[in-house]
């Protein structure tokens, strides 16, 4: 990658990204109020499982996807997998989630003379892939950054919600990060057999943390979203 | 040598039409061993259907292929009088594979309930349902799978299953899933957490329903109680999932929640929501 654009890159994946990231969980929350996670250790199962069987099965292997789209202009490719992803994800806070960020990027990237894609409900993940592509960051890299910032949202939950120090969440991040470039990659492979967009199968499969997610929407004392 | 295990290939397509406010099959056409057991018309206007597979159950190799389509206006609940079965597969077996296609006409209902899956140890089943509605049409379905028979203390320890569940209403899919059991996932807090017993249902109501869903949403979450439910409606559509050990308590949840979103009005057709007779028997 050209140093024109790692610091885009780096913009993007920025915790200081104003997109609201802070206030979501992904049933990281339902997870630590059922004790599934409990200190380091189980942050760090928890967190790479969920990332190797959710997110490098449905949002990585989309976002590669409508790296492609956007490179071709292929605008019906765009909005056939927003709408794949809307129908994919497994309760309504997962939902508002993806599009609460999709539109708070949307509004953040116009801010920067860049225009987004006219979607009625932008997923992050269309709209992480829009910016980009418009900025010629390699696809690749751009998989492994929205993994990164995913993983240290997920860290930051536990930072707080455990809570895990500071140093400690560090070692939960070295060691997860580790499994970025095979995840990248294994979601390459998926995006490339995907097909089209009637064939498309891919996606994640967690039916406990979907009833997890389902019952944090009616949870009373949540910090988070989702 | 391994013996010869025979497989079938079977296939069954259905048509349902509206004649005089009541719902009858008009047409039927079956190859293999799968096909329509009984067909009742209810006085509800309605029309009952019980699918049959004699055999019982899936041997490696074996493909099944079920064809609906429901005609505008037509109300339709169809069922299965056992439960389906998918038996061990032996190492170097094909696929147990099923295919089920429902369309479902404008201003129509269509009710998807068929008895639980059984999944022996070892099977290697591939599941695909596919339903595509009118933007007027409503829907509920449900499946529920059952890893291992457990009666006998079998778990599921290896084997596959994919299963895949897509609708579209107006060529637009508004939802997907996939169930993967495998290695990875049996025994992981975010995946089955151990359970042995999987349900989902899935309701799509009819147009210009979302306060009326909404309401029945909340009495469907104290229907439906934590730890082994979970209750969400994800823009408009309504999903009730259960994980737990006990097939009868999830069939029993989900027959109580049928009622319940029937009689709350957001689907097409009668509110009176007969339960088929052979659920009693």
């Amino acid at each position: 990658m050209s140093m024109n654009n790692l610091p885009k890159l780096l913009q993007l994946c920025s915790q200081a990204l104003p997109v609201g990231a802070y206030a979501y969980s992904q049933g990281l929350e339902s997870a630590i109020h059922e004790r599934h996670v409990i200190d380091a250790a189980s942050a760090q199962h928890w967190i790479g499982g969920v990332f190797e069987q959710g997110v490098s099965e449905l949002d990585l292997p989309a976002l590669l996807i409508a790296y492609d789209a956007f490179d071709r202009f292929d605008d019906v490719t765009v909005q056939e997998l927003n709408v794949y992803l809307a129908a994919s994800r497994e309760t309504q806070e997962l939902l508002l989630e993806d599009v609460g960020m999709g539109r708070a990027l949307d509004r953040l990237l116009r801010t920067l003379n860049l225009d987004g894609v006219e979607i009625q409900q932008p997923s992050f993940v269309i709209q992480f892939a829009m910016a980009g592509r418009h900025w010629d960051i390699p696809a690749l890299d751009l998989a492994a950054g929205f993994s990164f910032s995913w993983i240290e949202n997920q860290i930051a939950v536990c930072a707080k919600s455990i809570p895990l120090g500071q140093s400690e969440a560090q070692i939960v991040l070295s060691e997860l990060i580790e499994k970025i470039d095979t995840l990248v990659t294994k979601a390459q492979q998926i995006a490339l057999s995907a097909g089209g967009p009637l064939d498309w199968q891919f996606g994640q499969s967690m039916p406990s943390l979907a009833i997890m997610s389902s019952q944090h929407e009616v949870l009373e004392a949540r910090m988070y979203r989702s | 040598m391994i013996p010869h295990q025979p497989t079938w290939s079977a296939r069954l397509s259905v048509h349902l039409a509206q004649i005089n406010d009541q719902t009858k099959l008009t047409f039927q056409k079956h190859s293999g061993p799968l096909r329509v057991q009984k067909h009742f018309p209810q006085a509800d206007g309605s029309c009952h259907i019980y699918i049959l597979h004699p055999p019982g159950g899936l041997v490696g190799g074996d493909s099944l292929f079920v064809e609906i389509l429901a005609a505008a206006n037509t109300h339709t609940v169809i069922t299965s009088p056992s439960a389906g079965k998918a038996y061990r597969c032996a190492e170097n077996a094909l696929d147990q594979s099923v295919t089920q296609v429902i369309d479902i006409g404008e201003n129509a209902h269509l009710e998807w309930l068929p008895q639980e899956t059984i999944f022996f140890d070892g099977a290697k089943a591939k599941i695909d349902n596919r339903v595509a509605l009118h933007p007027s049409s409503s829907y509920l379905g449900w499946e529920i799978q059952t890893l291992g028979r457990r009666a006998s203390g079998e778990s599921f320890s290896h084997g596959s299953i994919t299963q895949t569940s897509q609708i579209w209403r107006s060529e637009k899919r508004c939802h997907r899933e996939r169930l993967q059991v495998s290695d990875a996932n049996r025994h992981s807090a975010w995946g089955l957490n151990g359970a042995s017993v999987l349900g989902t249902l899935v309701a799509i109501p009819k147009e210009d329903q979302q306060i009326r869903t909404e309401s029945a949403i909340q009495a469907l979450r104290e229907l439906l109680p934590e730890p082994c439910w979970g209750v969400t409606l994800r823009g408009r559509t309504v999903l009730a999932r259960y994980l737990g050990d006990c097939a009868e308590d999830c069939r029993g949840g989900f027959e109580q929640a049928r009622l319940l979103l029937i009689n709350s009005a957001i689907f097409n057709g009668s509110t009176d929501g007969y339960a088929p007779r052979i659920w009693k028997t």
